[in-house]
Order: structure tokens, then sequence, then C-alpha cells
């Protein structure tokens, strides 16, 4: 999944490390101000950079005398926090780039945010909302973070392919397929190592996993209230985006009912362009207009559409629900 | 591992190698950017581009053959993502032993074969003719936040460490037996990353311990900043005009 | 605002523990109150099988865990700071683990520049320490790139730049060949200050150390000056050593024809 120099326009690795920049500026951020230990974060974070690294040297086969490797952002997620994973991500593919040709430095801002960003966090919301669907003890949560692992890598995969379709380098109708179809096969080997890991580290070293403890005791239940608030957010979110990437470029073109209407009755000519007063829409008709494809920019609209409208109401219920004094709220790690 | 090769002419004395390192990572990725945003048409340039990273291998008496052997290395992803194309692109063909091909696909393949090489080739570059802490220290000097380059200098150093010891925990299966051939067995592989895991966890704990014994406070001490020299200076101010202007000729 | 190096206090021992007791996490008592006392300029080795507790007792003396009981070093209490290096200085057993810099100048750098020394003064130190562990011109190198005698040596070189009272080392001669193992002797003969020295192999500590301490189950359960001790192969082999030499040449093997 690493991208080379030249596969993916500039525009697009311009915009992507933009963002990669800002996301592991916070990551760090983050990590000083809330991690416990902040200097021995120093070293563990390296370390674990290393060992994702020697990690992702270790193939299994996937059928046909191929092999896949393991990413390894969920499962960083699930052991250092979702902001930590970014930096160790952001570290190995720093270090794949720069000496090891794994991964063009032009392209790195895209990388960072496929793997690091995309597969860390995605991995980490969609562990977080699996186990609060299953039942709580061991078994949940590894069998959620198989699942987050799984999820990590095919999402991951495929904005991979949209990055190449966006640049005109893969049609979207060869690379989505072929990206998110292997990395749903790999994905597997990605889940099955993700759970033996975690269950090797509980058992091994239950200190590093502090939660897993608290696991042992199948009968305590949480507060359920902050967690499913969480967890349906993080589920509607996803199935929002599905919908958004693979649902909207099929989306009928015929017009919907008011328009349907507007033009039988025959009244579509009085909204004449001089009487819109905002002109200058930025995404005219659901399409990003830069991008040639059709059915790309239409799932490229709805997907910004989509993550807008969730990031405006995220705010707003945020707003609405400050808590009236300090020293409240669930902690997000 | 085979590690060797990272570091194998970083070492040597040339006039490349005598640069202050902030000077070859910028001029290095302005080229890189120069390359990737070349039309692919401009078959010319991609020429021209060649001719520079030979002539700069030879000034920094860095062998071709290393840098050409790594620069190989990324053909196989472009054959994976472009090969289809040629086949596949639409539009124009052109026959081509026998085959019908797209140019728009061909074209695409192409400037995707030469910007990865071209990328990867000055990268090598880069690294044969700066040790790696110059580096790293020339990218702090460019602003690089100084956390995110201490855990770059960390990782480096245990990379090694760590890739041995899950290159031995993969022979000790190996030798007991593992030879997958179906998906399931990776759980085998979970579980040998699982130990690495908890090692690398082990080793960050005596290595903060090492580090707090010898005062560590939570920043990595720097040494003297970087001397820029005349030398530097006018590299720089030549270097970066005269390859606008030529990618503007070569166009 | 950076506290003063504390002051060595005049007559204090250099090691005084009484009664320490430490336990980890998962139970284990490491150390059943155990007390030592070494004078400053001792070379003292401590010895002992697996889990007798030396590496836990070297921990305690170094600040990075603590136990109950009393514990001074140099006459105060341990602590891991930024002058830690200057009273007690710990080799670990694993050389990997003190290196972590990019290059060993850097790794012996590390002590001396956190010591808020001019560069200068600090580029005094790495030389000189390069030079005492016989690796001069070694300041480019990668860790990586050293073989186990070399980063032993560059480890040792790391933790002397710091100046210690106080040298300390856990099994100093692991994984050595005959070679690298007696240029570690050499160096820790040269040491001025106070050597202590964990480590099974009685044949290279006895070389170095004029004091044995035998230490098992958490205690010490002998302490005599080295020639004495090794002289007793019973309490030796009672506690898991072994010294002396054993010049038999494959006595259990029926085929041998040098029996």
């Amino acid at each position: 999944m690493h991208i080379p120099d030249g596969f993916v326009s500039g525009p697009i690795n311009g915009a992507a490390a933009v963002v990669s920049a800002a996301a592991v500026g916070f990551s760090v951020w983050r990590v000083k101000r809330e991690v416990r230990d902040r200097k021995f974060a120093v070293p563990l974070l390296a370390t674990t950079a290393a060992f994702v690294f020697a990690a992702q040297m270790l193939n299994f086969p996937i059928g046909g005398g191929t092999s896949g490797h393991f990413l390894g952002a969920a499962t960083a997620a699930a052991l250092l926090g979702p902001w930590s994973a970014c930096i160790v991500l952001a570290l190995v593919l720093v270090i794949q780039g720069l000496l090891f040709a794994d991964g063009g430095i032009s392209a790195l801002g895209s990388n960072i945010l496929n793997m690091g960003i995309i597969g860390g966090m995605v991995g980490y919301l969609t562990m977080r909302g699996v186990r609060a669907l299953l039942p709580t003890g061991r078994g949940g949560y590894l069998a959620s973070a198989a699942v987050a692992s799984w999820a990590s890598v095919v999402l991951a995969s495929s904005v991979c392919a949209l990055e190449l379709a966006m640049s005109g380098t893969s049609p979207l109708g060869i690379a989505l397929p072929a990206m998110a179809g292997t990395h749903a096969i790999i994905g597997i080997g990605e889940a099955l190592i993700a759970a033996a890991v975690l269950a090797a580290v509980a058992t091994a070293r239950p200190d590093i996993i502090p939660e897993w403890a608290n696991l042992h005791q199948a009968g305590t239940q949480p507060k359920r209230a902050p967690r499913s608030v969480w967890v349906m957010a993080a589920a509607g979110l996803a199935l929002a985006v599905a919908l958004a990437v693979f649902g909207s470029p099929f989306a009928s073109e015929a017009p919907d009912g008011l328009e349907k209407v507007a033009e039988q009755k025959g009244f579509m000519q009085a909204a004449s362009e001089d009487k819109v007063v905002w002109t200058k829409a930025l995404f005219p008709d659901y399409k990003v207009t830069a991008i040639g494809s059709e059915k790309v920019s239409t799932s490229l609209g709805g997907v910004i559409g989509t993550m807008a409208a969730f990031g405006l109401g995220f705010v707003a219920i945020k707003l609405i629900m400050r808590p009236p004094a300090k020293g409240g709220g669930e902690k997000v790690t | 591992m085979e590690h060797g090769f990272l570091d194998k002419y970083s070492g040597l004395d040339s006039p490349v190698h005598r640069l202050d390192a902030r000077v070859k990572a910028i001029v290095a990725l302005f080229f890189i950017l120069l390359v990737v945003t070349t039309p692919p048409q401009h078959l010319l340039a991609f020429v021209v581009y060649s001719g520079l990273l030979v002539w700069t291998a030879a000034l920094a008496r860095v062998p071709l053959a290393f840098v050409a052997g790594r620069a190989v290395l990324v053909l196989p992803f472009s054959a994976l993502v472009a090969l289809g194309l040629p086949f596949l692109g639409g539009g124009e063909t052109v026959a081509v032993l026998g085959m019908s091909l797209s140019v728009k696909g061909l074209w695409v393949l192409a400037g995707a074969a030469m910007k990865s090489l071209l990328g990867v080739a000055t990268l090598a570059l880069l690294v044969s003719t700066t040790p790696f802490s110059s580096l790293l220290a020339g990218l702090r000097g460019l602003g690089a936040p100084t956390l995110f380059i201490d855990l770059l200098s960390l990782t480096y150093r245990y990379l090694f460490v760590l890739v041995g010891e899950a290159m031995r925990l993969r022979r000790a299966a190996v030798a007991r037996g593992y030879h997958p051939k179906w998906l399931p067995q990776a759980i085998i592989v979970g579980r040998l990353a699982g130990n690495l895991f908890v090692r690398s966890y082990e080793r960050a704990e005596r290595a903060y311990g090492a580090m707090l014994l010898r005062g560590y406070c939570g920043r990595m001490p720097t040494a003297r900043p970087l001397q820029f020299r005349m030398t530097d200076a006018v590299v720089l101010v030549t270097l970066l005009p005269a390859l606008i202007a030529l990618r503007i000729l070569v166009s | 605002m950076r506290q003063p190096p504390p002051v060595p206090h005049a007559n204090a021992p250099a090691i005084e523990v009484a009664g320490l007791r430490f336990r980890y996490h998962d139970g284990t008592e490491a150390l059943k109150g155990l007390s030592l006392r070494v004078e400053p300029g001792e070379s003292v080795s401590l010895a002992g099988p697996n889990g007798a507790g030396k590496s836990t007792l070297f921990l305690c003396l170094s600040g990075l865990t603590t136990g109950d009981g009393m514990v001074r070093v140099a006459g105060d209490a341990p602590a891991a700071g930024a002058d830690a290096g200057r009273r007690f200085g710990l080799v670990f057993q694993d050389p990997d683990d003190q290196l972590f810099c990019p290059t060993v100048g850097e790794d012996i750098a590390f002590g001396p520049r956190n010591q808020k020394l001019r560069e200068d003064e600090v580029a005094k130190r790495v030389a000189e320490s390069l030079s005492a562990v016989g690796l001069s011109g070694f300041e480019a190198r990668s860790a990586h790139h050293l073989s186990g005698g070399e980063k032993k040596r560059a480890a040792i070189a790391a933790v002397l730049a710091c100046r210690p009272q106080i040298l300390a080392l856990d099994e100093p001669w692991a994984n050595l060949d005959a070679r690298a193992s007696r240029a570690v002797t050499g160096i820790l003969a040269k040491f001025g200050g106070t050597l202590l020295v964990a480590s099974q192999d009685l044949y290279h500590a006895g070389e170095v150390c004029e004091r044995l301490v035998i230490l098992d189950g958490g205690t010490v359960v002998a302490d005599r000056p080295m020639k004495d001790l090794l002289a007793d192969a019973a309490l030796l082999e009672a506690h898991g050593l072994e010294f002396g030499a054993r010049c038999s040449v494959c006595p259990h093997n029926k085929n041998s024809s040098a029996r």
C-alpha cells in the first residue's frame, strides 16, 4: 500500500501532506499532554515503531502463492491509543520512505494519511464501536480488535485506490476492486495477527494493556450512556461514509420529487440564474469539478458532504451538551 | 539484517559529502518535486534528470550500480498498479509487438515508472552522502519538530535490534516446522509478533532506565548547531534557480 | 532551576544498605532484608545463582526502583536525575539497552551533555572515555555495526563519560569471547573509584575484585575477602557457583581416549 513517487497527482499529495502534517502535529501535542509518563513515551514510541517495522517484514500466505503482510495501525492503536499509533506509523513510513525505497517522499503525506491516520483512527473507532456491541470480556475485546484491524486495512487500501483513481493513474473500476479486494483477504491475516498479538501481550505483560485486567470481571458493566453515544456516532459515520463512497456514484440522476413536479408544472424556469443568491456553490450538483471521473467525483462529494455534516453536528451537540461545570466528561484517548 | 547497505558510502569524502546536510535535504526534496510535477511526455526532461543524478553520483564517488540497484526495487509496485493500463487505458491505440496498446495508458505507466525510479535514486544518493544522524540534525535545523526528530533517531537505532529479533524468532519457528501454506496460519505470525512487541516494550523500559541514569530529562541533547559555510550558500543559491530554469527549458 | 550536584559526604561509605526488601508486581520477593556496606575505593564482586537478587539490588542502588529499607549511595538516597550519572554508574547486561543514539560518539556524549558541559569539554570526555576502553576513533561508528565485545566496551565508555564515583556492572563478561573479556578486565582494573561487579564468572571477577559477597535467596550469605571464599569450594557449590580449574577432558564421554 506504500505509494511511490509519480503515482498520485501533485494536488492530492499536497493536500494529503497538509492533512497528515496537521494530524501528526496534533498527535504529538496530545501525547505530550495526556500520557502519564511523557518521558517514557519517547523510547516507547520509538521501539514500537521499530516493532511495527519489523512485524511488517513477517509475511503470511494469502493463497495462490502470494503473501501479504501486517500493517499494524489498528494494533498499535489498541496498544497505545490512536494518537500514539498515528505517530508510530508516521515514524515507520518516514523511515521506510527515506531509507528503504518503500513509499515515495512526495507521496509521504498520502501514505501517512492512508495507513497512519485512516488506518489507525478507523481501527481505533471501529474497535470501540464493536466492543460495545459484544459482550464484555476477553473474547469480545479480541474479536473487536480483529474486526477493527480488518476494517482498517480495507478502508486504508480503498482510500489508496481512490487517490490513484483521482490522479488518473488507474481507473477506479479497476483500482478499487483490486485494492479493496486483495486487502479484504490480507485483512483477515491482519485480524488474526492483531488478536494473537493482543492475546500474547496480555498474557505476558497484562500491565501494558490496563483495560485487559478489567475485562476479567465479565460481570462489571460500566455506565452505558457515554459509550453507546460514541458507538452510535462511530457506527453511523462509518455507514454514512460507506454509503457515500460506494453508493452515491450509483445514485439516480433522475430528477427528484420536487424537480419532477417543477418540470411538469412548468415553473422550473422561475428558478432562473439571476434570482439565485448564492451562485458559487462549492460542490455544484454534488460533484467535485476538479476531478474528471464522474463517479469518483460524486463519491468524493458525498464523502466530503457527509464528513462536513457530521463535523457540524458533532460541534453543535458538543456545544449544546457542554457540562455545566469543569471536571466531567469522558476522556477520549 | 543486511543493514550494511544503508550506511555504506556515507562515510566517504567528496564535495557532495562535505555539503551541509540541510542543503542536501532541500536540494533533494526540490529535485524530487520537480521530477514528479513534470509530465511524462517531456521525455527529454527525464533524460536530463537522470543525467544530473549520474553526474552527482560520480561527484560523490558513490557507485552508480548501487544507486541503480536501490532504484530498481521500486519497480514491482509500478508493475502491479500500472502495468495493466496500456491494455485497458482506452482512447487512441498504438500497435506494439502485435498488441494494441492504449497511448494514454503507456504514458501513465512510463511517467509513474520514471518518477518513482528517479525519486528513489535521489534519496539513495542523499542517504549515501549524509550520515543518518547528520541528516536528522539537518532536518531539525530546517524546522522539523525536535520530538519527532528524537523519535526518528531512536527508532533508527532500534530498528536493527528489533528486525534481528524478529528474524531470530522466525528462524526458531521455521526450525520447529513452521512452513505456512494457508491463511489461518497467520495466527502464528501473530504469536511471533506478540512476543516481539513484549520484547520491544521491555527494551523500551530498559533503555529508558539507561537514559535516566545518564541524565535524560525529556529531550535528547544536541551537539553544536550546524555551521553554514560559503560553499553551502553558493550551492543552494545557484542550484535551485538552475533547476527551475532547467525545468522550463525542457518543457 | 538546576540543582547543584550532590556534595559527597566526606566519610560516608560508598554503599550502605540495611534491611532492603523488594517485591515485584507479581509477588516474587527478590530481596529479603539485604544488608551491605562498601567503603569508597573498594572493588567488590557480588555473586550468586540466578534469581539471587543481584540485578534487583543494582536497580535499587541506581534509584530506578525503590524497595523498603535503608539505601544510601555516597551518603544520599539514590536518585535517577540529571546528575545521577556522577554518583552511580550502572552498566547493564545487554549493551543494546545503553547504546541508543545513532552513533557511538553521540551515545558517549549523552551523559556529559545532560550534565550541561561545554561542547569542547564534552569532546574531551568522549575522547578520554573511548581511549579508556580501547575504542579510540569510533565516534562516527554506528552501534549496530559493532561486535559484541566492542558494544560492551562502548556501553562502559558511555557510563564512564559521566565520571561516576561508583561503577556497577551487571554480568560484564557475559557473551564475550576471551579477547573481549580480557579487554573488559583491563578496563575495570584501571577504574579508580568504587567498583561493584555482579557476576557468576568468578574467574574474571577474581582478577579484579578483592572482596566477594555471595547472595542467595535475596540476602547476603557470605562476605569475605575474595581469596578466602574462592578456596571454599563447598560453600560456592552450595550457592550455585563454581571456581577452580578442572582439567579433565570429556569426563562424561565414554568414547574419549583421554580418560
